[in-house]
This record gives structure tokens, sequence and C-alpha cells, in this order.
């Protein structure tokens, strides 16, 4: 009988225990009371079990039904103001189709000439190439290769946001909150410098000086890093993490370190560096790398990153480097 | 009826179904959203925001075939993060799971039977300091709300086996304080 290996937790977790102890009934009674008889040397275990259950089990006050009523009727109300628009007659609906396409055309109209004038400002740092630039507020940004930073020049004097793509380093000049909008989520500074890469799916933030807080796309995951600390998101994991905000590497520094990173996520990031494309002719898409490259001769970088993982490779000219097994 | 065909029918643009819905479970949502924070209108809101997106989005929304952990979630995803809110900037640090969970309540929210239940209270009090936030209310969800270790896992957006492991690591802390 399995009751005979319980500890008191495990009792605890028994609904059929559970039953017994708040609401008995002749079935659980006779089985316990029988139990216990014979089996003296639990005895201590079983009534540990009873007493955390009696303590930990609760019953509420129920709340007043006016109030679920009234809370109803909030939403109800809410919804019905939401959808009147909606009713209306099919004869009203096909006459109102026409004006409503004409305004649809006018209001398009006015948000191109509106976008012409406020066009947002596009900073790309292509392939093979890494950038900075200030931000009318005196925020420096360094963008690496294959990276786009959006903002709106007219608005800036309003609010400091950015949309952002790719990976850069930030040094925000102190004022307002300082937004980060990523595919992949929200970042959120006063003054501080970081670092963040937002590719794919996955968004990293490491934080060098001040406070940075991060929020994942859907907002279930938010973090608040301080200086040395880092948050890795991916569609399914959260991770915080430290790391040493004196080192000298990175990719500010042409060094790129790797610790159990897909590879194809290494590989996407030497495509950038050096502009070129790599072929992969065999399956790598479960493979991880852990190692650094510096980025100064393709071909060490490529031994770099292939010899350890026993790939080969051959560069077939300036633009294209094929990978085999 | 079943979660399913219910969630169906609401998905539908069924407003009775939703109704349905909300009385069914606003009951146990008002109490544990209450274990969030005190401040009632607070826990409100979200409730009205919560059933008005559910509505907005309906076409949207994915199926379920057990909406309470689905609201269970929702809501407490919208409590921490409207506290959160509230404090962000001004706080120093803010991980991403703080969050309060009071159980060990004044008397007024559980239900007393005075005199033996005080003892009672006051011993829950002691054993619930004993807790981490996480696990009291994984406590609160399978003892009071007698979720199943699957629904709390659900509720709590971890997986089974943290779940068992907090309950586990919970009861065994509140043993040695009894």
């Amino acid at each position: 009988m399995k009751y005979q290996e319980y500890s008191a937790e495990d009792f605890a977790q028994d609904p059929f225990f559970c039953q017994w102890v708040l609401c008995p009934d002749q079935n659980t009674q006779k089985f316990w009371e029988k139990w216990r008889k014979e089996n003296p040397d639990k005895e201590k275990e079983l009534q540990k079990g009873c007493k955390i259950i009696q303590v930990i089990h609760g019953k509420e006050k129920e709340i007043p039904q006016e109030k679920i009523d009234h809370l109803w009727k909030a939403i109800n109300d809410k919804i019905e103001a939401i959808e009147k628009p909606a009713i209306r007659t099919i004869a009203d609906k096909t006459f109102q189709n026409q004006w409503y396409n004409i305004a649809a055309a006018i209001v398009l109209i006015a948000i191109g000439v509106f976008y012409f004038f406020n066009r947002p400002e596009v900073i790309q740092a292509k392939h093979g190439e890494k950038l900075s630039h200030v931000l009318p507020d005196g925020t420096e940004i360094s963008l690496n290769a294959g990276t786009t930073l959006t903002y709106n020049k007219k608005k800036w004097g309003k609010s400091r946001m950015v949309h952002f793509d790719g990976e850069g380093f930030f040094r925000v000049t102190k004022g307002e909150p300082f937004l980060i909008k990523t595919q992949n989520g929200t970042v959120l500074v006063l003054g501080t410098s970081f670092n963040i890469y937002s590719r794919n799916a996955k968004l990293s933030v490491e934080c060098f000086t001040g406070k940075v807080q991060v929020d994942s796309k859907d907002a279930a995951f938010s973090a608040l890093l301080t200086p040395g600390k880092g948050v890795k998101m991916t569609e399914k994991t959260t991770r915080k993490y430290g790391f040493d905000t004196q080192s000298q590497k990175g990719w500010r520094f042409g060094s790129f370190f790797y610790d159990d990173i897909p590879l194809t996520e290494v590989l996407d990031e030497i495509e950038r560096q050096y502009d070129i494309t790599i072929e992969t002719q065999t399956d790598i898409s479960q493979r991880k790398y852990s190692g650094e490259f510096d980025k100064n001769e393709l071909k060490s970088t490529l031994d770099m990153v292939c010899l350890p993982m026993e790939l080969n490779y051959e560069v077939i000219n300036a633009q294209k480097v094929i990978i085999r097994k | 009826m079943k979660d399913i065909h219910l969630w169906e029918q609401f998905k539908n643009g069924d407003r009775q179904a939703l109704e349905t819905i909300f009385r069914l479970h606003i009951k146990v949502l008002y109490k544990y959203g209450n274990k969030f924070s005190a401040n009632r209108q607070l826990v409100e809101d979200c409730i009205q925001d919560l059933f008005l997106e559910l509505w907005g989005n309906k076409k949207t929304l994915g199926g379920t075939d057990a909406i309470r952990p689905y609201l269970f979630s929702a809501l407490r995803r919208k409590i921490i993060r409207h506290l959160q809110k509230h404090h962000k900037m001004i706080n120093d640090h803010i991980e991403p799971e703080s969050y309060c969970f009071v159980l060990e309540e004044n008397g007024e929210e559980l239900l007393i039977n005075h005199e033996k239940n005080q003892e009672k209270n006051q011993q829950l009090s002691i054993a619930m300091k004993q807790l981490s936030t996480r696990e009291r209310e994984a406590i609160y969800l399978k003892y009071y709300q007698h979720l199943s270790y699957e629904e709390i896992a659900q509720t709590m957006e971890v997986n089974y086996q943290s779940v068992r492991n907090l309950i586990y690591r919970a009861l065994k802390r509140l043993r040695t304080s009894l």
C-alpha cells in the first residue's frame, strides 16, 4: 500500500486524505481509522498532514450578488457602446458605404500627405559596415552590421522613441523616458548605456550603466536590469544573467563571443559582418556553437567556427561561402 | 455545458455565452485578484478590462477547454502588470516576477467562526509568512480554489513539475513551522 511510504507532505496532497480531514464520510472514516490502527508508526506523519491541511484550508467570504450584477452591467454597457454603430439596416449600409469609401479615400490622402511631411529618419547599417549615429537629444548609438534604426525627428521633442531591428549599443542622454520598440518587445530607459540585440525572435539586452526596463512583446515578461545584468528573451524562455561591463569584448571591439548559441545565429552574424552569403549543404539546425572569433580576415573567422564544429568550408568568391560536412 | 462549447459560442459572438462565462467565474476571479492587491477598484477595473478584451478579441482567440485557468492567468498577468507600472521608475529593483500575494487576512476576507478559528488564523498567518509569494499563490490555488496541478501550472505560467515542486516545498516548510 502506497500510504506506508507517505510523509506529511504527501498526505496533505492526497485527495482521499484531504476528504477525510475536511469532510469525512463513512467510507473515508472507515478506511483511515483502520489504517491508523494498522500503522501506528505513521501516526506522527499522519497527524502532521492533518494539521497542515486544517491550517491552510480556508473559505473566503463571498462577494455580494449586487456587486456581480453591477460589474456585469458595466461590462455589458461598454460592449453595447462599442457595438452600436454596427447595428444598421442593410439599405442604410449600402448607401453609407459610398460615403465611407469617399471618406476613406480622403483620410488615406491626408495620411499620405501627413506622412510625407513627417516621414521618419531611417538609419541603416548595411552588411559589412558599422555606423555611429547621434540623435537630436545627443544620444549616441553604434549600429552593428545589418541593423535598422527608425525615428521621427519632428516628434522627437514630444517623446523619445525609436524603432529598432538588429544590434546596437546605446549611450542615452539623461532626460525623459527613452523607448526602443522592437518586433520582440520594448526597452525603456532613462539615462543609461546598454547593448541591444533584436533579430528574428530573439531579444537580448545588456545594461552597462543606469537602469533598463525590458518588456516582451506580449507583455508576459518584464525585467528591470541594473549594470552588469543582461536578459535574453526568446518566444519560449526568458533568462537573466550577469556579465562583466569592463570586458573589452563584443561586436563594438570587433570580437564576437558565443556560449552555446545556435550555429545558424553565428553564421548569420558572419554573413552580416563580412557582407557575404553562406550556403550550408548539411543540416546544422540543431547544432550549437561555443567559442569566439575576431573580425579581421574571413578565412580565420571561418576556421574559428568551422573547425571545432567539424565542418568544411569553401570560399567560392568574395560574396559566397559554402559549408559542408 | 462543457467549457469547449461555451467558449465556441462566445467566440461566435454570443453575448449570452460571455455572460455565462462571467457569472460562472467572477466569484473566484474576484477573490483571486484580491490576493494580489487589496485595492478593490483596481481588481474590478482589471476584471472589466479582461472581459472587454475577451469580447474585442473573440475572433482571434484560440479555443480552450479549460476556461477557469485561462481567465486566472489572464487576470493575474493584468494585475501584476498594473501594479508594476505603478512602481516602475520609482522602485529600484523590480524583478520580473515581483508581486505580492497576501493570504493571511485580517479576518474580514476569510470566514472565521471566532475563538477556535482565531487561533487557526493566527497559525495560518505565521505559517504563511514562511512561504515565498509563489509558494503562497500555489497553495492558495490548490487548497482554496481546488485547481489541479495542471490548472495551477497554466495559471501561473510555469510547467507542471515546477508546480509540484512549489507545493511540496511549501508543505515541507509549513510542516516544520507548525
